[in-house]
């Protein structure tokens, strides 16, 4: 796989219009620009590589047919993040027949909790491999906040969720990530 | 909206840790990726009709929608209210303990079979209305008053506290009522059963049986 160009958010907002006019070449050059970093976030909950590359192709799918109902471009990413999110959701619910992975989404708030913007994590390698030992939820607000820098509201509303919860999820989720980490550096 | 994360080194970082498709798999993903493309793009999608340069189109039907639920709304508040009790004031609204155990026919003072009548609106509650049918045992009437045996216009609260009727409590369901009380110091719910259709007559019939077996033990008339 190589590495694609990342677009300006101004390049990313004209393919956008463009794609939903109906211009193919747009939507692929949407395609090229996001389609190795939402398919880390999906590898994350499937690790099955084939499993990985059907549901990329569902979301895509799933975002070409949706794109004309997309008022705000800039909203792109988002909304293509909350869609990656739903069909993981769905082939998960499928696979494992139980809601259990629903009900840890819907989990508790906790408004009060502050977000440490502060926190560094500098050592990829041990972030990625502690991913993986996170549950769901937690993993998720992570890459979603490591690999996109969405705000906290914009991951909200790729969740599906309320914004304290997201605080809350991120706050333990940087807490266990950093035991975690810690753990397997000294393994 | 943030920046794309080409200005987050921590992001490159992750990726580049990750154990990525076989290239010939992720060539093969896109490949079918571009085809059920291809094959979307040339099927007119449905969702193109909503897209944004119709909205007003939308916006014109939603507002003609909202104009018709207003005007169905005006035209309801003027017609008669079919829906309301005739003389609300007449409505005697049960009491009912939605905890209180299974009562035997001797503890009530009227069994009456009754069909469960309309939800309504009473004040600020809901209601529902009972509307008693054959009386099994007891009376309506005060024993003093001449008039026949007048029976009141009953009806339940029906709301989630402290507990909502039970489920088979439907409009047009045939059930059991079980009542305490009189028309002089008020009546009480003590217990409503269903009264399934197929089993209908045999539970009447053993209800009769009990309440004729209880009058002659206590030599009662009732």
């Amino acid at each position: 796989m190589t590495t694609q160009e990342m677009a300006t958010l101004d390049q990313e907002q004209t393919w956008v219009r463009a794609a939903q006019q109906g211009d193919a070449a747009a939507f692929r050059c949407l395609v090229d620009c996001y389609d190795r970093r939402v398919l880390y976030f999906v590898l994350r909950f499937l690790p099955d590589h084939h499993h990985a590359l059907d549901v990329m192709q569902e979301v895509w799918l799933a975002l070409f047919r949706r794109l004309p109902l997309l008022r705000a471009p800039g909203a792109f990413r988002v909304w293509l993040y909350q869609i990656a999110h739903d069909q993981v959701v769905s082939l998960l619910r499928r696979q494992r027949r139980q809601e259990k992975l629903q009900e840890s989404l819907a989990g508790h708030c906790a408004d009060d909790v502050e977000d440490n913007h502060e926190v560094v994590f500098d050592r990829a390698e041990l972030i990625h491999k502690a991913l993986d030992f996170l549950s769901p939820e937690h993993r998720e607000v992570l890459v979603l906040r490591f690999l996109e820098g969405l705000s906290l509201e914009e991951i909200a509303e790729a969740l599906r969720c309320r914004l304290g919860t997201v605080k809350s999820r991120l706050h333990y989720a940087k807490r266990i990530l950093r035991q975690e980490v810690e753990r397997l550096s000294h393994e | 909206m943030n920046e794309p994360a080409r200005e987050r080194p921590i992001a490159e970082e992750l990726l580049a840790q990750q154990r990525w498709p076989a290239d010939s798999d992720y060539a093969d993903y896109r490949r079918r990726l571009d085809q059920a493309l291809e094959t979307a793009s040339l099927t007119p999608s449905r969702l193109r009709l909503f897209a944004w340069p119709s909205r007003r189109v939308h916006m014109a039907l939603a507002l003609v929608v909202a104009a018709c639920v207003l005007l169905a709304v005006f035209l309801l508040q003027l017609s008669p209210d079919k829906e309301q009790p005739q003389d609300s004031a007449e409505l005697v609204v049960l009491p009912w303990d939605a905890g209180a155990p299974p009562v035997s026919e001797a503890a009530a003072d009227v069994v009456a079979l009754a069909t469960v009548g309309k939800a309504l609106p009473h004040g600020q509650d809901n209601v529902i209305g009972l509307n008693i049918g054959r009386l099994l045992k007891g009376r309506f009437a005060l024993p003093q008053n001449d008039t026949p045996n007048e029976i009141p216009t009953f009806c339940c609260r029906n709301a989630a506290e402290p507990a909502p009727l039970p489920d088979f409590c439907r409009e047009g369901a045939k059930v059991v009522v079980f009542l305490k009380g009189s028309q002089a110091v008020g009546w009480k719910l003590l217990e409503i059963r269903e009264l399934p259709g197929e089993s209908e007559g045999r539970l009447v019939q053993e209800l009769e049986k009990h309440i004729q077996e209880q009058r002659k033990k206590m030599g009662l008339a009732w």
